[in-house]
């Protein structure tokens, strides 16, 4: 791989896709540079304190699809990539969703906290959560107390959010649930422990005995070789590739116990290693929604787009617009930002595929190309000879538009597509073999994979 | 004569004579071949019954669906949450419906309506996903990548696989579905598959004439969807629903269900699921709603089967990973728990209660006691039903429960 094609590779995997502009940015930095540019995030000035307000407009409250929209502006605009990429990660970790969380400030509220300690301790994030608001109400902690424990929010603590299954038992989810009485919401307030809802008498948990409260639990939980497996393997398949070998995971763990639960430092050891850079690594990956829906966007320019127009007084209903497809699409694609399937999160890899996925990613090309609709500034923009020379052959527009796209395709699925361009009616102009070219680039299988 | 015409010419067909251009798809050259050779040999078509799974995710509570109301322990157990005996629908001097399931009685009446009881597995699992995986696959032992139903379709012969020979509606494909040799299309609506047609379908397939083994999956989703679309697109004639199905995402998704049974698309087995019933804070409404929103869209799915006249070709059999805790916790709800009801819909079982309900006295770890196996369960459908051999499907023998009153018989 050349040094331009690794950092495109990283930029898909710790970034938000490889556009041209940022694979140059990041290419001056050399590698090493660029993983610790990504990682070095809180150097990059980002302000978007105004933003909710704006996308609210007249409306008194925050509710779902503005809190969805904030999350999307966010993700295709900003400088931080790798931020909002660990952001996803720990809303697919803790997966909480708006359906039984009534206010949305709360799953913002939630979502800043990932963002706050997106590359910091794992045990202040597990803190955070077991103590965050929409947590507690989604996986009913709030209502858990003394005498008759609601086990809801331990073992999932357990099963999904440190240990994983297997490796613990009922009797521990019984006594965990006994340490978390009394994690509870003061309304309108916030977190608050209520003493006299709290069990303080002994709990027998994974061995240890003591009156412990849920921060013993979660002391006990994140110094457990499990834990640590856990989730230096979720991270890894996170960013490179299912199944690890297991010295890759082994030299994870150490590096998670010796950083002190630094989820930055294990990030950093995945983004420089070589199973990261590997074949096995390189464009293996199925694209998330997020990253099939937000990346193609990003890369045709979208993001710089949004921001020009943040500055106008009021946000143009054109912005509104592409926000909401965004958000659409990928909900139909199955990734409903602020609303996983379960509490699992999402099923990643291959699991994103299926005949029905597969024909909305198929649709929002089609919306993304069609000149008639969303797609008349994209195929103008794409269609300016600054962008191509007038002069160009098709197999060197179809070249520039892949270049554009990060889009690697198959010989075949190139002469494929020239082919269907020549015999299709109607294509002959510019405009029109743009709009058709960049429709099969994206519904390509080949476009489907990071 | 233009390809493309002459395919879905064929597909109105219902694809029965042999002349088949070149173009027109593999699966299509099989079906048709395979009918018209059995036309030829006078033998009778396929067995041709359909079965209907609905999963209920989340861990439905099976106690206060099906209730041992005289009993005085679940009234102790259940202080805020016990049903009242005055509000239970009876179905004997001891088990009742909770009143918000009360539209199934009916079906009982009628001999249409199965329950059965404290199904479950050894060693209960008490995650909701392993749980759901044990379910889906029939396989608490190991983790598994087929599941029961994809097992049953890849026992078909080939010549009856056509592209909707199983549908799962939902934009998520259960692994119950997946087969070795068959995985089945997701249908979240039959409206956006119709628009997968024509020109562009043309251009896509076009664009997928590749072979590449990494990108094998999303060729094949593609293939799949694309096929399907023409096929929907084809058969899909003006049904009309008699009857008017509940607004929930639930009823509207037994409704095409109805839609495709309606257009005989030769679709074996529907899959859909419905969410919710992990109530472990303040159940009380939301579980009444969730009973509520199953009684009355099977109740209305039924009752459109009964008015198209397919009812007697569809078998319904509903699920959830595990029951309830019996003892409510402090938060009005309930924990993960063990055995529950599985319910069933046709007009050839045995309807009622099948099965005792589950002892509250002797319980496991503050749980029900399953006395039926779910694979129990399972033999019967795949046997009794579908005519399938159910230890090649279920890896291993089980005694089949009474539920399937007239067995079918193998082609």
């Amino acid at each position: 791989m050349t040094e331009r094609e690794r950092i495109a590779h990283l930029l898909r995997r710790a970034g938000l896709g490889a556009s041209k502009g940022e694979v140059d940015y990041y290419l001056r930095l050399g590698y090493r540079g660029a993983v610790e540019a990504l990682l070095d995030y809180e150097k990059i000035p980002e302000d978007y304190t105004d933003l909710l307000r704006r996308l609210q407009g007249d409306s008194p409250q925050v509710r779902p699809p503005h809190a969805k929209m904030w999350w999307i502006f966010r993700l295709l605009t900003t400088r931080r990539p790798l931020q909002e990429r660990m952001v996803l990660f720990w809303h697919n970790h803790f997966a909480t969703s708006a359906s039984k969380v009534p206010r949305a400030e709360l799953m913002i509220l939630q979502n800043e906290t990932f963002r706050r300690l997106a590359l910091g301790s794992f045990r202040d994030m597990l803190l955070a959560v077991s103590r965050d608001p929409a947590m507690l109400l989604w996986l009913d902690n709030h209502l858990n107390r003394k005498g008759k424990p609601n086990e809801n929010y331990a073992r999932e603590l357990l099963e999904l959010f440190t240990m994983g299954i297997g490796n613990y038992t009922e009797q521990d989810v019984k006594e965990a649930a006994r340490a978390f009485t009394g994690w509870t919401l003061r309304p309108r307030a916030g977190f608050q422990f209520v003493p006299a809802q709290h069990d303080d008498g002994e709990k027998v948990f994974l061995g240890q005995r003591g009156n412990f409260d849920g921060t013993d639990i979660i002391d006990i939980l994140v110094k457990h070789p499990k834990t640590a497996e856990y989730i230096c393997t979720k991270l890894f398949r996170f960013f490179a590739y299912d199944n690890p070998e297991p010295a890759v995971v082994r030299a994870l763990t150490r590096t998670y116990f010796d950083s002190g639960y630094h989820i930055g430092a294990v990030v950093k050891q995945i983004l420089l290693s070589e199973a990261f850079l590997s074949s096995r690594a390189v464009r293996s990956m199925v694209k998330c929604p997020m990253d099939f829906v937000v990346g193609t966007l990003r890369c045709l320019g979208v993001g710089q787009w949004l921001l020009t127009a943040l500055q106008a007084e009021t946000l143009p209903q054109p912005a509104l617009a592409i926000l909401r497809f965004a958000d659409q699409s990928m909900q139909r694609m199955e990734m409903s930002l602020f609303y996983p399937p379960s509490v699992k999160g999402w099923d990643w890899g291959t699991a994103w595929i299926n005949s029905a996925t597969m024909t909305e990613r198929i649709r929002f090309a089609d919306t993304l190309a069609n000149p008639r609709t969303l797609g008349r500034g994209i195929v103008a923009l794409l269609s300016n000879p600054s962008f191509v020379p007038a002069d160009v052959d098709d197999e060197q527009l179809l070249n520039r538009l892949c270049e554009v796209l990060d889009a690697s395709l198959s010989t075949q699925t190139q002469q494929n597509i020239l082919k269907i361009v020549r015999t299709t009616a109607g294509s002959a102009d510019r405009s029109a073999k743009t709009s058709l070219m960049l429709r099969l680039v994206c519904a390509s299988a080949e476009y489907q994979f990071m | 004569m233009n390809p493309k015409l002459s395919r879905r010419e064929l597909l109105r067909q219902g694809a029965t004579f042999i002349a088949i251009g070149i173009a027109a798809p593999g699966w299509l050259a099989r079906l048709a071949t395979a009918d018209a050779q059995r036309a030829h040999k006078g033998q009778r078509a396929p067995n041709d019954r359909i079965l209907v799974v609905v999963q209920l995710s989340g861990g439905n509570d099976g106690l206060n669906t099906v209730i041992p109301y005289t009993e005085a322990l679940y009234k102790q157990l259940r202080p805020t949450l016990a049903i009242p005996e005055s509000e239970v629908v009876p179905l004997n001097e001891r088990i009742g419906l909770h009143p918000a399931f009360a539209k199934v009685k009916p079906l009982i009446e009628a001999g249409q309506f199965a329950i059965i009881q404290g199904v479950g597995y050894p060693n209960p699992n008490r995650s909701h996903f392993r749980s759901m995986e044990i379910w889906q696959t029939a396989n608490p032992d190991k983790v598994e990548g087929t599941g029961w139903l994809g097992r049953y379709l890849d026992t078909l012969p080939e010549s009856e696989r056509n592209p909707l020979i199983g549908i799962a509606l939902g934009r998520e494909n259960p692994v119950a579905m997946n087969g070795q040799k068959v995985s089945v299309p997701c249908v979240a609506s039959l409206e956006d598959f119709k628009s997968l047609a024509g020109e562009e379908a043309e251009a896509l397939r076009a664009v997928y004439a590749i072979q590449e083994q990494k990108t094998a999956p999303v060729r094949t989703a593609t293939l799949k969807a694309l096929d399907a679309a023409e096929m929907i697109r084809a058969k899909l004639g003006q049904y009309r629903s008699a009857v008017e199905y509940p607004r929930t995402p639930f009823a509207q998704a037994l409704q095409q269900i109805a839609q495709l049974i309606a257009a005989n698309t030769g679709t074996r087995v529907f899959y859909c699921s419905t969410g919710g019933f992990d109530t472990h804070a303040q159940q009380a409404r939301t579980h009444a709603t969730l009973l509520q929103n199953v009684a009355e869209g099977l109740s209305a799915f039924w009752a459109d089967l009964q008015a198209m006249g397919k009812a007697d070709k569809v078998l319904v059999l509903a699920f959830s990973e595990f029951g309830r805790r019996v003892a409510e916790n402090g938060s009005a709800g309930t924990d993960h728990g063990a055995a529950a009801p599985m319910f069933a819909i046709g007009k050839k079982i045995q309807a009622g209660l099948l099965g005792e309900h589950p002892s509250l006295q002797n319980l496991q770890d503050g749980d029900l006691r399953y006395h039926i196996d779910f694979r129990s369960v399972y033999a019967a459908v795949l046997e009794d039903w579908l005519g399938a051999d159910s230890q090649a499907v279920l890896g291993g023998k089980f005694n089949k429960v009474s539920l399937i009153l007239s067995p079918a018989t193998l082609p």
